[in-house]
């Protein structure tokens, strides 16, 4: 017995050995090779192995086809810790050439860490608008050098079930986009028995977030932008007051789907509305819980769409909410090879390579020279038929933008511990959080 | 020096030394980052006492105090659920290892798979209400997860009381088996009850057991909760279920206000060291006793 | 002895008992009938046996998830880890429990004050030390810092158990002149046998599941363990449930079986008290 425990502890400690004499000589296995040039890129897409990793991988391929001299190392990251481990990179100086991020202050915090981008984008800027280049550079300013690269926009709207609005004697081609016909119809639904809002609640009620974003679009417009310097603001807003009176009135009437605080947003929502367990539902217009998967669900033909409601308080009518980029890439400082990194990620945002990876995930491009129609969906046509109009949640910190203010909405709305006011106060606070830093 | 003096030195020289490379020299570097403003990156800038000065107004510093205050109330319930049922295991009943098998099971797979899974069962369309519903208790099938104050107690029932079963009844049994069995047959002979049995014989037996075990469930709840936390509420509905260290958490790896982290976190060590002096209290009682 | 209670009191006892690892039971179940469920089924069907058993979500978590991989990798990490932790809290547990040294007990109260703290708080300085020491990516590195968090815990119970070893043993030990790694190998790991068994299972299943280290520490295909894997797979939207319960279960699969082999030998611990003497 003690030898074999002698013997057992050896075997385990030279196979110890083994694992850290391996693990070293595979990291040095492909720093070694200097030709071809090898990029590494992070990513928090990736892991994604149903619909964004076949893609990325085809656009690799592709891209190292046309790009012999070049060698694409693409690693996953987990996205619950990604700009912990970015950080953790930067902070020791060296990683990834290329790293995705999030476009919006999460961006913005790494411009002394990437580079300016803007005579490698010159030959074909004009591709993706002057919208989307001055959102991803640097601090999101004018006439400021380009940081990112943008692959996605990202937008938000009210999709509805064409077949249960005719079910409760609606006319499936009218959308409900003013707030008279929009509470009526939401009536017709639930006397029918309908669900008239599909609604993910629990967790983050993202539900509450995304149609507060519809309803700020409408309010501010395109000087949205004002919120951040305090040229306008929340509290005093006449129009955003009402706002959340008509997202408590939608709660109080029974709008929203009763087993909505049992339902995460992601993905139970969005599944209850394509099985068509509900007439509405506040969606993307993103790789997820958007157009695609609802008219592949559903049909083509079933499915309709509006940006917004419109209220008579709000300043303005149907804006859609967007955001000029979603997600890009980056390239960072301490790249050896930034012309093969640009070269990598330009056959991602043009040509040949976007086509693949908006016709595989469903993402939309900005860029402009992507045929549309090829998609085969004709309500993207119909979406994509307005201009953006800046997301709000885009000017806030990091910590407002992806926590604080849903949890705001859920003590307001689902736990209704605080009145509308503390609410209003709350979303102010998350400005002037913004203001003050600087 | 004596040999067993060097010998002891050599043996608990690697436990030493990992500790102090990667755990002593963190938790001092934690305090003084407190001190500073620092993103994660780049330079640390000294602002002195400001992260203070910002944490005591910070709204959301004191309702997660009161939250982590709520969550340590269940402590007893934790301590007497494991032990009653450990007593009810040692009565050495037909397929008592079977019992405490089952009931360890939860513990084998973690805290964040569990939160997960509770954050499916405690919904208000979800198992649990189905269950209390076919039993006709449907009056009791309440929204667990979206009220404040019952999703914080749920908190403190699953994660300070049930969760706490499994290793408890392994931890205890382990202390009953070196109770001398003469005490029970002592018992016996007395005619007790198993319920005085329980009282006068079994607890001031494993007494020693039973306060580590109290030390155990505060550390539990002031340091290991979080993964359970964000998984099964977010910390959420709002701030409801907000504790010390989620803000930790929400400081340091959301907002990347790293000082700012790290101040909560001293707040963090000193009720920690509360603890541990209570624990040396315990250990050094225990010590004269041998 | 149990048959000195009324039988009414003893089915009072099994029904609690039955309470208690029906409540245990259910969440394992509820994980297994619903990753065998469609995802179509589940939208409807949440809480009932699945109409139509499908292994869908098993064949995406191992061949699309590349489970597989993570799996070798925690089959091969975590042993290599126990072999260190064990060495470690045998080692310190029998010097803190048996052996007399001068501040014995102080530095025995620090050990176990350096348990109480989260894994959050060390890890952005743990992650840099590790840089500094070039052991990023490395699975050394990781084991290190494993053994470091979760050493103090084992020690403390090899501490409690070498405490209760008659002195007689290492007395006769010693004056067979015997020198310190002899006695370790020779009387410190037979005598804890019974104790090994509930260390390892304790240790396994903190390092299975450990997650905030791994993340930091590896950071390459490769490497990665599997409650990693499941993480990666949960991206940004989180997971539809059927495909997360089919990863879970996949994932638990190892320390489940782990925990039912060994059921025996913690019996045999547990008892190890009485048979003392």
């Amino acid at each position: 017995m003690k030898i074999r425990l002698r013997v057992v502890c050896v075997f385990l400690l030279l196979a110890v050995t083994m694992m850290a004499w391996a693990n070293g000589s595979k990291e040095t296995g492909t720093a070694k090779s200097a030709e071809p040039a090898t990029i590494t890129i992070w990513d928090f897409k990736y892991g994604d192995v149903q619909g964004v990793q076949p893609a990325m991988k085809k656009i690799d391929d592709l891209i190292m086809q046309q790009n012999p001299g070049i060698k694409i190392n693409h690693v996953g990251q987990p996205n619950d810790n990604y700009y912990q481990l970015v950080r953790a990179a930067v902070q020791a100086g060296e990683g990834p050439d290329i790293v995705m991020f999030h476009g919006g202050v999460q961006a913005y915090d790494f411009d002394e860490y990437t580079i300016g981008l803007d005579k490698y984008i010159a030959s074909w800027r004009s591709e993706i608008s002057e919208f989307s280049w001055e959102y991803c550079s640097e601090g999101g300013g004018k006439n400021k050098p380009v940081h990112m690269v943008p692959m996605t926009t990202q937008g938000f709207g009210i999709y509805y079930n064409k077949a249960l609005f005719t079910k409760a004697g609606l006319d499936p081609e009218k959308a409900p986009s003013d707030i008279d016909s929009f509470m009526a119809a939401c009536e017709k639904l639930k006397n029918a028995g309908i669900v008239p809002i599909t609604a993910g609640l629990q967790g983050d009620p993202y539900t509450v977030d995304f149609l507060f974003r519809c309803f700020v679009a409408n309010i501010y417009g395109p000087d949205v932008k004002d919120l951040a310097t305090g040229a306008q603001s929340f509290k005093g807003n006449a129009a955003f007051k009402r706002a959340t009176e008509i997202m408590k009135e939608i709660f109080q009437k029974g709008y929203m789907d009763p087993a909505g605080t049992s339902t995460p947003y992601f993905m139970d929502a969005a599944n209850n509305f394509a099985a068509g367990k509900g007439a509405m539902f506040i969606g993307l217009l993103s790789d997820v819980c958007h157009w695609k998967v609802f008219c592949d669900a559903l049909g083509n033909d079933s499915v309709g769409y509006f940006p917004t409601i419109n209220f008579p308080e709000a300043t303005y009518k149907d804006q859609q909410v967007g955001q000029p980029a979603g997600i890009g890439y980056s390239v960072m400082k301490w790249s050896k090879n930034p012309d093969a990194a640009m070269k990598v990620i330009a056959g991602y945002a043009r040509g040949e390579g976007n086509a693949i990876w908006m016709g595989m995930t469903g993402a939309l491009s900005p860029n402009k020279n992507v045929d549309i129609k090829s998609l085969g969906y004709p309500l993207v046509g119909k979406i994509l038929e307005k201009p953006f109009v800046l997301d709000f949640n885009t000017l806030l910190l990091n910590e407002d933008a992806n926590g604080n203010f849903d949890r705001y909405c859920a003590q307001a709305y689902i736990s209704n511990e605080v009145s509308l006011d503390k609410f209003i106060d709350s979303a102010q606070g998350m400005l002037d959080n913004r203001k003050n830093t600087k | 020096m004596k040999s067993e003096t060097i010998e002891s030195y050599i043996l608990i020289a690697p436990l030493l030394l990992l500790l102090i490379v990667f755990i002593l020299y963190p938790v001092i570097a934690n305090v003084y980052l407190s001190f500073f403003k620092w993103k994660g990156m780049g330079q640390a800038v000294f602002i002195g006492f400001d992260n203070y000065q910002t944490m005591l107004k910070d709204e959301t510093f004191w309702v997660s105090i009161k939250n982590t205050l709520v969550l340590l109330l269940y402590i007893p319930l934790g301590v007497a659920l494991p032990l009653m049922i450990s007593a009810l295991l040692k009565e050495g009943l037909k397929g008592w290892p079977v019992f405490r098998a089952i009931i360890y099971l939860p513990n084998i797979l973690g805290y964040v798979i569990i939160g997960m899974i509770s954050s499916i069962i405690f919904r208000k369309v979800g198992p649990l209400n189905n269950g209390l519903t076919s039993l006709g208790l449907g009056s009791l099938a309440l929204d667990w997860l979206s009220k404040p104050e019952l999703a914080l107690n749920s908190l403190g029932l699953v994660y300070g009381v049930w969760m706490r079963l499994g290793f408890g009844c392994i931890f205890f049994l382990a202390a009953m088996s070196s109770i001398d069995d003469s005490l029970y047959d002592a018992a016996k002979i007395d005619g007790a009850l198993w319920w005085r049995t329980f009282w006068n014989v079994t607890v001031p037996s494993i007494r020693f057991s039973i306060e580590f075990w109290i030390v155990l469930s505060f550390i539990e709840i002031l340091a290991r909760a979080f993964p359970f936390i964000y998984t099964f509420t977010r910390g959420g509905p709002g701030f409801a279920t907000f504790t010390l260290e989620y803000g930790i958490y929400n400081a340091g790896f959301v907002a990347f206000n790293m000082g700012y982290a790290s101040t909560w976190a001293s707040v963090l060590f000193v009720l920690c060291g509360i603890i541990a002096f209570f624990q040396v209290k315990l250990m050094r009682k225990n010590a004269d006793v041998q | 002895m149990s048959n000195r209670y009324r039988p009414s009191v003893h089915a009072i006892m099994y029904v609690v008992l039955s309470v208690c690892a029906i409540m245990a039971l259910y969440p394992l179940f509820f994980v297994l009938i619903t990753s065998l469920k469609s995802s179509g089924e589940y939208v409807n069907n949440k809480l009932l046996f699945p109409e139509n058993i499908t292994f869908d979500n098993y064949i995406h978590v191992w061949v699309k998830g590349n489970m597989l991989k993570y799996f070798i990798n925690s089959c091969v990490l975590i042993p290599c880890g126990l072999v260190l932790y064990l060495f470690v809290c045998i080692s310190a547990g029998f010097a803190f429990g048996r052996l007399r040294f001068p501040f014995r007990f102080p530095i025995f109260l620090s050990v176990l004050f350096l348990m109480i703290f989260p894994q959050m708080l060390l890890s952005i300085q743990i992650f840099q030390i590790c840089r500094n020491l070039h052991l990023v990516n490395k699975y050394l590195g990781l084991i290190l810092v494993w053994v470091a968090y979760f050493g103090p815990f084992g020690t403390y119970i090899m501490t409690t158990y070498y405490s209760t070893v008659p002195m007689e043993i290492v007395e006769s030990a010693r004056l067979d002149g015997t020198n310190v790694w002899q006695m370790l190998f020779h009387i410190m790991v037979p005598i804890a046998k019974p104790m090994i068994v509930v260390i390892v299972i304790i240790g396994f299943q903190s390092m299975w599941n450990e997650l905030p280290f791994s993340l930091l520490l590896l950071q390459t295909e490769h490497l990665r363990t599997i409650t990693q894997g499941i993480g990666m797979m949960k991206g940004q939207y989180g997971l539809d449930d059927t495909i997360l319960t089919a990863a879970i279960v996949s994932a638990s699969l190892v320390p489940l079986l782990l925990f039912m082999f060994f059921q025996r030998e913690i019996t045999m611990g547990s008892y190890s008290g009485a048979v003392k003497g």
